[in-house]
């Protein structure tokens, strides 16, 4: 089995705009890897390709675990739904201790049953990344988990990520240096290779 | 009854009618009789709409072959179809029978408007976590389709009456309210046909607002689960 996810000449347009052009590199698996650049350069679709969730226009992209969950830009979550709701949605046997353990690990205990509608933004946020990190994944996408979080509560969901996602593999997206070097791991600047250097 | 009468009668003999009316032997019978029929017409309707909207939902080649289906249905007058189903059915089922045939189409396209306007993010979401279709269907379809349904429903039980009765009137049904309607036209008993209209009213309005009520208490409990 590989212990790398391996890109080869990846690329990817959408109509006139090209995002990579024959893009290869290779991320470890079982740690955290930081995807950094600037908004446009590829990052989220970068993720999308190696989830599966997109196909490339050309190239290939070999050894992403089955097992994925996703922290999408948006929250993607059932609005009329509890936040209890949304994160038993996916798990095996809507586990409904596991779902409650994550979300009051996430500070939100005293909101279990209330629907998502009524949640503010970082709320909604922290809802999506507990639904993620309750789920028992080989890969976690994480698109800017913490956007929209402060102060103790962003603390809190770093350090919560950092612990239930330890030996597994993270992609990691932000613009943020200092959210990169929060979760460790190696950086790799999306900008510099989508210009279609090979690292 | 002066010849006024037939022309339009007063609403006080109306009412005055309408007291007489509950109070002979065969009344309720008749009430029940009617609404028994259309009803189990739009609940019959109302299944097979969502299992072959949802059929359709998942197999486009399904949509296909039942469009020309549903938009003959659609476009057939009322009549015609009351015609066919005393021909092909005994009276007794033919209330049963148009009241599905005027609610089918349109519960069947807003179904099928609803799941198709689920949002297709949250489906890449729950296809990414390998979420069960069964779950797929309570937490993303069914709000979905909530809206589509509940004001379809609106328009499709009045329709299910008015269409129901319709039948029962030209079909002559024995012990309906359309029998009694028909009756009324025969001796020229406006007051009659009033008050009989009157019972028609108040049994679809009571029967949309508690079919509704329960639609929306079965959504609010679905999302609570």
């Amino acid at each position: 089995m590989n212990d790398v996810i391996e890109i080869r000449s990846l690329s990817k347009s959408y109509g006139e705009k090209t995002v990579f052009s024959s893009l290869s590199l290779t991320l470890p698996l079982g740690s955290v890897t930081c995807l950094m650049g600037p908004s446009g350069c590829g990052k989220t679709t970068l993720a999308f390709l190696l989830a599966g969730l997109i196909p490339p226009d050309g190239g290939e992209v070999a050894g992403v675990p089955e097992k994925k969950a996703f922290v999408f830009q948006e929250d993607r979550l059932a609005e009329d739904f509890s936040a209890l709701s949304n994160v038993r949605f996916v798990l095996p046997g809507r586990d409904r201790e596991k779902a409650k353990e994550v979300l009051v690990r996430l500070g939100l205990g005293e909101e279990l049953t209330r629907p998502v509608r009524a949640f503010s933004g970082g709320m909604k946020r922290r809802v999506a990344l507990a639904r993620a990190l309750a789920y028992d994944a080989d890969v976690y996408f994480l698109d800017e988990p913490f956007k929209g979080l402060d102060g103790e509560s962003r603390e809190e969901a770093v350090r919560c990520t950092l612990e239930m996602t330890a030996g597994k593999t993270v992609i990691f997206i932000t613009h943020d240096p200092e959210e990169a070097r929060a979760l460790g791991g190696r950086v790799i600047d999306l900008g510099a290779l989508a210009a279609g250097k090979t690292e | 009854m002066t010849d006024l009468d037939v022309l339009l009668v007063s609403p006080v003999r109306v009412v005055v009618r309408l007291f007489s009316l509950w109070r002979e032997a065969d009344f309720f019978s008749t009430v029940f009789s009617s609404f028994s029929r259309i009803v189990l017409g739009f609940f019959a309707a109302f299944v097979l709409s969502g299992l072959l909207a949802l059929l359709s939902y998942r197999f486009p080649a399904a949509e296909v072959l039942l469009r020309p289906y549903v938009v003959t249905i659609r476009a057939v007058p009322v009549a015609s179809f009351i015609i066919i189903g005393l021909i092909w059915l005994t009276t007794g089922r033919l209330a049963a029978f148009i009241s599905f045939l005027m609610v089918f189409p349109i519960l069947y396209q807003n179904v099928l408007q609803g799941l198709k306007s689920t949002d297709p993010k949250l489906l890449e979401m729950a296809k990414l976590y390998r979420v069960p279709y069964v779950r797929r269907l309570h937490m993303l379809h069914l709000p979905a389709i909530k809206p589509y349904l509940l004001s379809a429903c609106s328009v499709a039980l009045g329709m299910s009456w008015k269409a129901g009765v319709a039948a029962e009137v030209i079909g002559m049904v024995d012990g309906s309210i359309g029998e009694k309607l028909y009756y009324a036209k025969i001796y020229l008993d406006t007051c009659d046909l009033f008050a009989w209209t009157v019972v028609l009213v108040l049994a679809s309005v009571l029967f949309e607002k508690a079919f509704l009520f329960l639609l929306k208490k079965l959504f609010a409990g679905s999302e609570k689960l």
